[in-house]
């Protein structure tokens, strides 16, 4: 037991960030499924995290209530802009969504009362990282439902061929704004642990490369399940601290091993299963990927 | 104090613009968002920097030395980060992930060798450091030049794409792949050629900025690498001169914005002109309507 | 011992306990009389550093790095307690930051860990050493605030509200300063603490400020800013920024036709290497210095040529603030006397309780007193830019 409590005492940080960054991934794959490729969850962690850290510091109100308000916030936010934004397409929707996060961040920094660059500090030291890992589950479990339910196939549709979708009568609209607010909230949640776990907020936490981090866990990992997001945050987040031993070509190796990575499995780390098929499911799994998203 | 802030406006811009050419071309064919352009337009200011300040090299040289060295790394980039992936057709996601993890690895190798600090040119080494007088405004004739540079360029690039054969097969390539290729279009090399263009701009860009404003360092990459994203969407995909009005359109925002509102309000600028632009017209000044509409 | 035989066991044990009482205290009486030999204090303790190697920032641990290992070899030729220094590096952002903490902590077990570089990072790990009670000694943190975390975080950094009135002052008595605009990096803490260190002081003085604009860190065309600053006619421009960012608003300023303008700065004035790359445009700027290179007092002069000698540059002030920290906590380490068999908690404590017990200190920066918030004061300098080189400014 001390072993374990050991173990955890000196590496609870990174345990910690496995679970934050699965649940980020997870955000950002949901609009993934349907085909929208959003880089907005950094500006909804934003949301998250600064609007419980004050709602707890100045407000006074209890953790749970500060977190839960924090999601209705962001998730108001999403519902409000997801209409307007999600008529955009590729490429178009994701600088979008980078604006969007930026101008949260602009926000925090540029705003008094978040502090602007000095940040917030002094935050409710509420977190614990079950807390974290508890949502991760229900958040698996919940996706687990979903990829059975109407609504489930119903993304994954609208991701392949949205015109399609479309003609066969499903309200693409309202699935892709229902699939935008969900990765809102999720995101949201997120940035209200991480606020309440560190005790100290900055505007720099939410940057554009975080987003594109963020993205990069859930297509390296894979997108043909709610697995892969995961798998892929958490062998993005432990990569850097292995490679720690390499000293400063670690980021060089780093960057080295993704980019193998990706070309030779450029469906995710769950492509390996592949490998593991017998042949024909393999054709079949292959026929179905070439009608995989082009999100 | 107005002309002035014109002429600052005017040589942002063109700086924008060059850079975006070479990711507009990318991107308007391909559907490739090139996460790794910044990267090389940091390793053309970086690499000149060596050459005229370690090694004493005149400035026309170094910058010569710059556009072979990025187009070599165009080549680099197609054949490790986006040719592998091309033949199994997975959509647009795994290049982004690709040319982004190449991108950590250019920028830190140029940490490695360069170091991190922001470098300086040699005073003297410096071209065109001569200043003229417009009314209570000076333009340093490097500024005029780069303006210069930044028009022929992309007056060459758009004659290229519009009147050669390569430009043809550019063309072919952005209408309909598949066809192209029927229609005898070598796509592999044309897409090289793109690269190698693109990058060459990218690294012209990186060598004149680094020079324009005396500093070069191995992080000067990351901030244009968004902007540039804003350009090519406000001009219109795969519009050259459509880079250009988007490039001078932002920089005249973004100076605006300082002018009339706030400094603090700069970098905010380019998002909300971006935001305006999406909503009124997605496909940008001068693209065209398909491929943008859900 | 005698007459064993004799008594019963009751009286034995009693007698026993007599008998070793007398023993015990007949040794901690030599004890006394002869102090603890070196077999039982520890001959090493174990220290980790953690800064910024890679990344942006990372210019400004060189100069520091320099500094840790001067301080440490120099202290461990001494023969007495060594220093085993553990390095690690950051990236300057938040997550690598707590995850190297955590890592001093708990699997290398340090005895005190330094830095990080940023105040942000300190807010973010510092509150994890605090509630692990291991000693930090910050030694590039100028941010005010951050020795509230708690009493186990220290440093030898001072905080920039301390000297900036100096420099205020001194540009009112010296250059006659009447009417000032000011610019400053707004997203980057340090900058923002200065500047709102000046905005006090310049107010103080009676100096009129006739605008504020504001640059982004990593910015290189302030020709804008810049342009609006020369409209409002003043007869200096205050900046608060790091380096980079001061080189670039200095030399652009000069070449939009701000010939007459002076400059006044904070800390990124202090560095050399600003001052080379500035070059004329940079002659008769003010600021103010925690540390000077050209400081008289023996002990300075002995840093700087042995600095030279060994790094063939000049050091800066991160330099002297982490070489002075070095041989702060050396001092502390030894005086608190860690037994061998002191458990890795107690001896955290005895160095944290020795640190706090350290008033003042006579070092390279000169006479530092610490105040009840372990904050460091000391007097300083106000230096100006002539002939390319720093001078006291009178």
């Amino acid at each position: 037991m001390q072993i374990v409590l050991d173990f955890f005492g000196s590496y609870g940080y990174l345990i910690y960030l496995l679970a934050q960054n699965s649940v980020l991934a997870l955000s950002v794959y949901i609009t993934l499924m349907a085909g929208q490729l959003s880089l907005a969850s950094i500006g909804f962690m934003a949301i998250g995290a600064y609007s419980s850290a004050l709602l707890s510091m100045n407000a006074g109100l209890p953790y749970p209530f500060s977190l839960v308000f924090a999601a209705l916030i962001a998730g108001s936010v999403a519902l409000l802009i997801g209409g307007p934004i999600l008529r955009l397409k590729g490429v178009y929707l994701a600088i979008t969504t980078v604006g969007f996060g930026e101008l949260m961040r602009f926000i925090a920094l540029n705003w008094d009362y978040t502090g602007g660059a000095m940040g917030l500090s002094g935050i409710p030291a509420a977190t614990e990282t079950w807390h974290v890992f508890a949502f991760l589950l229900l958040l698996i479990f919940g996706f687990h439902q979903l990829r059975r339910s109407r609504h489930g196939r119903a993304l994954v549709a609208i991701g392949r061929d949205e015109m399609a979708a479309r003609s066969m009568g499903i309200p693409t609209t309202r699935y892709k704004v229902s699939a935008f607010v969900a990765g809102a909230m999720m995101a949201s949640v997120t940035g209200s642990f991480a606020a309440h776990h560190t005790n100290y907020l900055s505007p720099s936490e939410f940057s554009f490369s975080t987003a594109v981090l963020v993205l990069m866990y859930a297509v390296f990992g894979g997108l043909g399940s709610h697995w892969g997001p995961v798998l892929g945050a958490i062998v993005l987040t432990l990569l850097p601290e292995m490679f720690r031993f390499l000293q400063d070509w670690r980021m060089i190796i780093y960057g080295m091993s993704v980019l193998i990575v990706v070309i030779f499995l450029p469906d995710g780390l769950l492509e390996i299963r592949k490998l593991f098929r017998r042949k024909k499911d393999r054709v079949a799994h292959a026929a179905s990927i070439m009608e995989s998203p082009k999100a | 104090m107005l002309t002035q802030q014109i002429i600052n406006a005017l040589s942002q811009g063109a700086f924008y613009a060059l850079f975006a050419a070479g990711l507009t071309l990318i991107f308007g064919v391909l559907d490739i968002l090139n996460m790794a352009h910044g990267a090389v337009f940091m390793w053309g200011a970086m690499i000149s920097w060596y050459l005229m300040s370690v090694l004493g090299v005149h400035f026309g040289f170094a910058l010569l030395i710059a556009i072979v060295f990025c187009g070599i790394m165009g080549l680099l980039l197609e054949f490790t980060a986006f040719r592998p992936l091309r033949g199994r057709s997975t959509g647009h996601l795994p290049p982004l992930v690709s040319s982004l993890a190449l991108s950590i690895v250019l920028v830190h190798v140029a940490e490695k060798v360069f170091g991190t600090r922001v470098v300086r040119y040699p005073e003297d080494a410096v071209p065109f450091a001569k200043y003229v007088e417009i009314g209570d405004a000076q333009i340093s004739m490097l500024q005029a030049v780069l303006m210069l540079v930044a028009l022929v360029l992309m007056g060459a690039l758009w004659f290229m794409v519009a009147r050669t054969r390569l430009g043809r097969s550019i063309r072919a390539l952005q209408e309909n792949p598949k066809v192209a290729r029927l229609m005898g279009v070598d796509v592999d090399r044309t897409i090289t050629w793109m690269f190698v263009i693109a990058s060459v701009m990218a690294g012209i860009a990186g060598v004149f900025l680094g020079v324009a404003y005396n500093s070069a360092s191995p992080y000067m990459g990351h901030w244009v690498d968004l902007k540039g994203f804003a350009v090519i969407i406000l001009g219109g995909m795969g519009s050259i001169p459509g880079a250009l009005i988007g490039g001078l359109l932002i920089a005249f925002a973004e100076i605006g914005t300082v002018v009339f509102l706030s400094s603090d309000y700069r970098d905010a600028a380019v998002f909300v002109v971006l935001m305006g632009m999406l909503l009124l017209k997605p496909s940008g000044l001068l693209g065209s309507s398909r491929e943008v509409r859900a | 011992m005698f007459l064993r035989q004799s008594l019963s066991p009751a009286v034995r044990l009693k007698h026993a306990g007599r008998v070793g009482a007398v023993m015990a205290s007949a040794v901690i009486a030599s004890a006394a009389v002869f102090p603890a030999s070196a077999q039982d204090t520890i001959t090493t303790a174990k220290l980790g550093a953690v800064y910024a190697f890679s990344g942006p920032v990372a210019i400004y641990s060189t100069t520091i790095k320099n500094g840790l290992d001067m301080a440490v070899a120099e202290l461990n030729a001494k023969g007495d307690l060594k220093i085993d220094l553990v390095l690690e590096d950051d990236r300057s952002t938040k997550d690598d930051a707590i995850n190297v903490y955590q890592k001093f902590i708990q699997r290398d077990q340090t005895l005190l860990i330094f830095g990080p570089l940023i105040g942000g990072q300190v807010f973010a790990a510092g509150p994890l050493a605090q509630r692990a009670k291991v000693p930090v000694m910050l030694t590039s943190v100028a941010t005010p605030g951050v020795t509230g975390i708690g009493d186990h975080i220290f440093r030898t950094s001072v905080e920039s509200a301390t000297i900036i009135p100096g420099t205020a002052k001194a540009a009112k008595d010296l250059l006659k300063t009447a009417r000032v605009a000011q610019i400053y990096t707004n997203d980057d803490q340090f900058s923002v603490g200065e500047f709102k260190a000046y905005e006090e002081a310049l107010k103080s003085n009676g100096i009129q400020i006739a605008g504020v604009e504001t640059v982004r860190t990593g910015d290189v065309d302030f020709s804008a800013q810049l342009t609006k600053i020369k409209a409002m006619n003043v007869d200096t421009l205050v900046i608060s920024s790091q380096g980079q960012e001061a080189v670039g608003i200095m030399t652009q300023a000069r070449k939009l036709g701000l010939d007459k303008v002076r400059f006044i700065g904070g800390n990124a004035f202090n560095a050399a290497g600003v001052v080379k790359e500035a070059g004329a445009a940079m002659e008769g700027a003010l600021s103010a210095t925690p540390w000077f290179m050209a400081m008289q007092h023996p002990k300075n002069v002995e840093f700087v040529k042995n600095y030279r000698d060994k790094y063939k540059t000049d050091p800066d002030w991160l330099a002297a603030q982490t070489y002075d920290a070095v041989h702060i906590v050396k001092q502390a380490l030894l005086a608190a006397k860690i037994g061998k068999s002191d458990s890795v908690a107690v001896a955290r404590s005895k160095l944290r309780d020795s640190l706090a017990a350290i008033k003042t200190y006579d070092g390279v920066l000169g006479k530092i007193e610490f105040d009840e918030k372990r904050d460091p004061r000391l007097a300083g300098a106000v230096i100006k830019v002539e002939g390319g080189k720093h001078v006291i400014a009178q």
